[in-house]
């Protein structure tokens, strides 16, 4: 048995939908051990949270057309960048590739039938939902939402008088969530994956995320324990970060960004691994350079973890630790530059065919090379000088985070769909979402871009009046990519409903959740597929064939 | 110098007798004599009075020893600096680096903006302050007004006065003063807009606060933790740095464990391929 041939073997089942298990109704889903609908549970919440992240971004951006207060007092603003960064970081980026796509997929992609750990798994939600609620709660309880940054800065955030400990506790549940799902998709890899399925034949999306567990694993533990000690400092005075009391602040940027840095890796080597996986899928040709894809996800990983001096290069910390930490960060950019050309060589001489997944994949290329090249340059000493605490950091890391995870997210939602909901959206009405969104991102990102290189402080409320074109500019250019996202996810919850019904493998993509129907049955596979090719291997997919 | 705020912190040490063993290491903690904070019970610190208003008919000396009050001179939006001019480090770096800042500035002074600085030092006259009014006024590469930056002295009960209106409070220590280093930004009317701590303003905070100085809005505090002058010792963190240490390792160590058993474990058997072979 191949499994090509598996697809023939599989007779008509019902779907994971249909087969509620033990439970009826909403139980059925919020105590599901199965890994589909536990992954479509966190689809709901990290849609829902993006949304309200974007929300707050819309007011950020709108109270910043014009110099001066325009809409709202400066510590509403403060809030607004606070909770827009805690809300997109803690609850949308770090979490939703591995959880929704990781969960949904990888245990399909190896050939298995739920993750190595269901119970596990379901915990990881409940935590994920404990954690987003204490966040929540802190918007609307105490002295007011927090007003420190996402980065929760000491000593700042040890006085601040608004809501901090409730959202640090928060963090802190959601960093154990984070931390179980590391474990299961880990442990899931290495033990349940089927016959024939070895190391050289996973897909690329399982190797990012085997990638980025393992960040999630050895990093997360970092944030935890410095959000304890902030919780010790806050409420029993203890002196770790406060200088009054003789704690250092700058331990505290070493501590948060131990995590935070290679956090950042957690959000975009999942997004590469879809970009790696549906590439060769448009360009029917196998990937260029397997290997070289796969190990250099697992450099960025290690080297990735090793960089987080680069957002301390104001601090105060040693002129010996800048270099060391400048040159990791120049190191840090092969093994992504390594993935960026292998996918232009893939694309190079492919048959390729422009579905709606591609473009969001060939933005992503586009996005992240602009991000990644302007992280080169803060990531220089000098210029970073003149960059640190500018607009500039904020639009590189929009490029990579949005431009880059925003957009591989997209992909994966455009890719996976039919088999996720056995639907079909509209294709074209895709293609006109991709390219609004694509000339807003630039249009709103790139004015932030060239505001940071004249010298715009981020953060500020206010701003000199020479700064008011390219303000202007920004917001007009947010106004067109939320228009853009809302004309993708109106298609897309459209295909849901009326959407015409989805062929098993509509891409005629090689790997094993193609090879199954769309929807997938519960137990994924009837009989565990014997693997005998590579995931890229469209030899037996041709389009007359 | 045993660090006072721990005798505030004891009560608390009290209840929670393990935080106790932390506690102890924080009384070696060294302080340099330029340490200020708000709440320092020593008095030491600036205290903010955003909005409200200086006395405007408190009378000082200019350079040339003549009697002016502050309505003569705030009619612009007012740089203020409270320091003494024989201060032998911070004050004469914060004057040395506002000089560099004017030199730089977009703003045509003493039309947008003005420069006061008074002396807390009662026993300082006219004449040193002639004297550092021209060694600044030198350091500004371009013309600059000579009106636009004054250096003010005065008696003991008009400096108080200021000082307390201001929230700016210090101490003498001999010859010598312990006190808080900002830039304090008032509106033409007196009113105060916004505190700038440290001795390293920056251009375009200051362009900011003057823009808002000249509208009479006040602004929020910002880099307030740049006026912690703090030097930091590694050593009285001991305890610190081990339950980070320790919390590594056991990090590490469950992570190794964890790799272990996938190493050994190896792949499962499914119930069913095992059946069918």
């Amino acid at each position: 048995m191949t499994s090509t041939g598996a697809a023939e073997s599989i007779r008509p089942r019902i779907s994971f939908y249909e087969d509620h298990g033990r439970y009826r109704g909403i139980l059925s889903w919020i105590l599901s051990l199965d890994h589909k609908r536990i992954g479509l549970l966190y689809f709901i919440f990290v849609i829902g949270f993006f949304f309200s992240g974007v929300v707050l971004g819309f007011f950020m951006r709108l109270e910043m057309i014009a110099p001066g207060g325009t809409i709202m007092k400066p510590r509403t603003y403060n809030s607004l960048f606070t909770l827009h960064g805690i809300i997109m970081i803690f609850l949308v980026v770090i979490p939703a590739i591995p959880t929704i796509f990781g969960n949904f997929f990888l245990p399909i992609q190896i050939g298995a039938r739920d993750v190595a750990f269901p119970r596990i798994n379901l915990l990881s939600w409940w935590l994920y939902i404990s954690g987003a609620t204490i966040v929540a709660l802190s918007v609307f309880t105490g002295e007011g939402p927090p007003d420190t940054g996402w980065t929760f800065y000491a000593p700042y955030s040890l006085r601040t008088t608004v809501n901090v400990p409730l959202a640090v506790s928060g963090v802190f549940i959601l960093g154990m969530s984070s931390i179980l799902t590391g474990i299961n998709l880990v442990t899931t890899t290495h033990r349940l994956r089927a016959p024939g399925m070895t190391w050289k034949r996973l897909p690329l999306f399982v190797w990012a995320i085997y990638a980025t567990s393992w960040v999630q694993i050895l990093a997360t533990p970092v944030i935890g324990i410095t959000m304890v000690l902030v919780f010790l400092e806050r409420f029993f005075g203890v002196g770790v970060f406060d200088p009054t009391k003789g704690g250092d602040p700058i331990l505290y940027q070493h501590m948060f960004w131990i995590y935070s840095h290679p956090a950042t890796y957690i959000m975009i080597l999942p997004a590469m691994g879809i970009v790696s996986d549906v590439v060769p899928v448009f360009a029917r040709k196998k990937i260029f350079g397997y290997m070289a894809i796969a190990l250099s996800g697992m450099a960025i990983a290690a080297v990735g973890s090793l960089v987080w001096g680069h957002h301390m290069f104001v601090s105060g910390q040693s002129d010996f630790a800048n270099l060391l930490f400048s040159l990791l960060t120049f190191l840090v950019a092969v093994p992504s530059a390594i993935k960026v050309f292998n996918w232009v060589a893939t694309l190079h001489k492919g048959s390729i065919v422009l579905e709606p997944p591609l473009l969001f994949c060939l933005s992503f290329i586009f996005l992240f090379s602009i991000g990644g090249l302007t992280g080169l340059i803060q990531g220089a000493l000098a210029p970073n000088m003149h960059l640190h605490d500018t607009y500039w950091i904020p639009a590189h890391f929009h490029y990579i985070i949005f431009g880059g995870m925003g957009f591989g997210l997209f992909a994966a939602f455009h890719y996976w769909f039919p088999k996720m909901f056995g639907r079909m959206y509209n294709r074209k009405t895709a293609k006109i979402a991709w390219i609004i969104m694509f000339v807003g991102f630039n249009i709103f990102y790139f004015s932030m871009l060239l505001l940071g290189w004249e010298g715009m402080p981020r953060r500020y409320y206010d701003y000199l009046p020479q700064f008011r074109p390219l303000h202007l500019t920004a917001t007009f250019g947010s106004w067109i990519l939320i228009a853009g996202l809302i004309v993708m996810f109106a298609n897309l919850f459209r295909g849901l409903f009326k959407g015409e019904k989805a062929e098993d493998n509509p891409w005629d993509a090689a790997t094993l959740e193609w090879q199954i129907p769309s929807p997938p049955p519960t137990e994924n596979f009837e009989k565990i597929p014997v693997i005998q090719h590579g995931p890229y291997d469209f030899k037996e997919f041709s389009r007359n064939g | 110098m045993p660090w006072p705020l721990l005798i505030g912190m004891r009560k608390q040490f009290a209840i929670k007798v393990w935080i106790l063993l932390m506690g102890v290491i924080f009384f070696h903690s060294p302080l340099n004599a330029h340490v200020e904070q708000s709440k320092d019970p020593s008095g030491i610190g600036i205290d903010e009075k955003l909005g409200q208003f200086v006395p405007l008919d408190l009378a000082f000396n200019d350079e040339t020893g003549k009697q002016v009050t502050l309505q003569q001179l705030i009619n612009t939006p007012i740089i203020l600096t409270p320091v003494y001019l024989h201060c032998p480090n911070v004050c004469s770096l914060l004057l040395q680096n506002l000089a560099d800042v004017l030199n730089r500035l977009p703003a045509e002074p003493d039309k947008e903006y003005r420069v006061i600085s008074v002396s807390f030092d009662e026993t300082e006259k006219p004449d040193l302050a002639l004297e550092k009014k021209k060694t600044y006024l030198k350091m500004i590469q371009k013309p600059f007004p000579e009106d636009a930056w004054r250096f003010l002295t005065g008696d003991k009960a008009n400096i108080h006065e200021l000082t307390d209106a201001i929230g700016f409070h210090f101490k003498r220590v001999g010859e010598d003063f312990e006190h808080p280093v900002a830039l304090i930004i008032l509106a033409p009317d007196g009113k105060i807009i916004r505190y700038m701590y440290g001795a390293d303003p920056l251009p375009f905070d200051l362009k900011v606060a003057l823009v808002e100085a000249s509208q009479g809005r006040i602004g929020p505090t910002i880099a307030k933790v740049v006026r912690f002058c703090f030097s930091y010792d590694p050593k009285a963190n001991k305890l610190v740095f081990n339950m980070l240490r320790v919390t590594g390792t056991v990090t590490l160590f469950f992570a190794l464990l964890f790799i272990v058993f996938l190493l050994f474990k190896g792949k499962k058997q499914h119930p069913q391929e095992v059946k069918q072979e």
